[in-house]
């Protein structure tokens, strides 16, 4: 069983998902397969928020954390019955703003979420760190970057609030859309490009 | 800041990928430092040249810094 370094982290991101998965559909009339998604979502809460809670404990008291193949693939499992559940639920009404987000959202962050798995198990085989201090500067460096884009992309889906030209709903789609492309675009130039903090560039 | 990383990599024999094995990081991290394109932590400086086993200075040249040898 291959072992590799757990970030506690991750399994906080992956609680706020689910619990935001759950709270948008929340039904108490549910019934059959929703039912069941329901209670498969609830159990990812409580298994990754306990599995955070663990690993921050040990990361805490300086002991190395780790994690195995079994554990990523319960948590991808688990994000795999939100899209399906998501899906379900934009089949049968009219779509609407919250669920094209929803949806979008859960299947983009999946994606990334397994391709980093796979990315990860790859690295530890060849015996390399998946990420470095070059990888987090990058990272590090295109979230300061995109920011300040973030911020101009709200201000613009505000003054077209104002304007009336969109509705509150739209800009709740366009500014965190927006930002995350911001984040994506800047991070793909300074991953081609590089990173010297200390010069100008 | 430039640097003969690449230079002592030949002269050793190594290739990109066992370097970043040796001093614990990706071997992008190697090209781009290779490229010039990221400046390393002192850390990483320091495994560089303890890799190498060569002084720091050898390694990495800084371009802005005049000649202080009096």
């Amino acid at each position: 069983m291959k072992v590799t370094q757990a970030n506690p982290y991750y399994y906080l991101l992956i609680s706020l998902i689910l619990a935001f998965s759950l709270y948008l559909h929340w039904d108490p009339d549910q019934k059959g397969l929703e039912l069941f998604f329901t209670i498969m979502t609830a159990l990812g809460v409580i298994y990754s928020v306990s599995r955070f809670y663990y690993l921050f404990k040990l990361e805490s008291k300086g002991k190395a954390v780790s994690e195995t193949k079994y554990h990523v693939l319960l948590i991808l499992v688990f994000l795999f019955i939100v899209i399906i559940r998501s899906s379900i639920l934009t089949g049968k009404e009219i779509l609407e703003g919250w669920d094209y987000l929803s949806l979008g959202t859960t299947v983009m962050l999946f994606l990334a979420i397994a391709w980093y798995n796979i990315r990860k198990f790859k690295f530890e085989k060849m015996g390399l760190p998946i990420e470095d201090e070059m990888s987090k500067t990058i990272f590090l460096k295109a979230q300061s970057v995109s920011w300040t884009q973030s911020q101009a992309i709200w201000f613009l889906a505000i003054m077209l609030i104002v304007d009336q030209r969109i509705d509150a709903d739209t800009a709740l789609i366009i500014g965190p859309i927006g930002s995350v492309v911001a984040l994506a675009i800047t991070y793909l130039y300074y991953k081609r490009n590089g990173v010297k903090l200390e010069e100008q560039d | 800041m430039k640097n003969r990383i690449k230079e002592f990599r030949r002269k050793l024999g190594i290739n990109q990928l066992d370097l970043a094995r040796k001093v614990g990081v990706r071997r992008e991290t190697i090209l781009y430092l290779e490229k010039g394109k990221y400046n390393p932590s002192l850390k990483l400086a320091f495994e560089i040249s303890r890799m190498f086993d060569v002084p720091i200075e050898e390694i990495f040249i800084n371009e802005d810094s005049g000649d202080d040898s009096a």
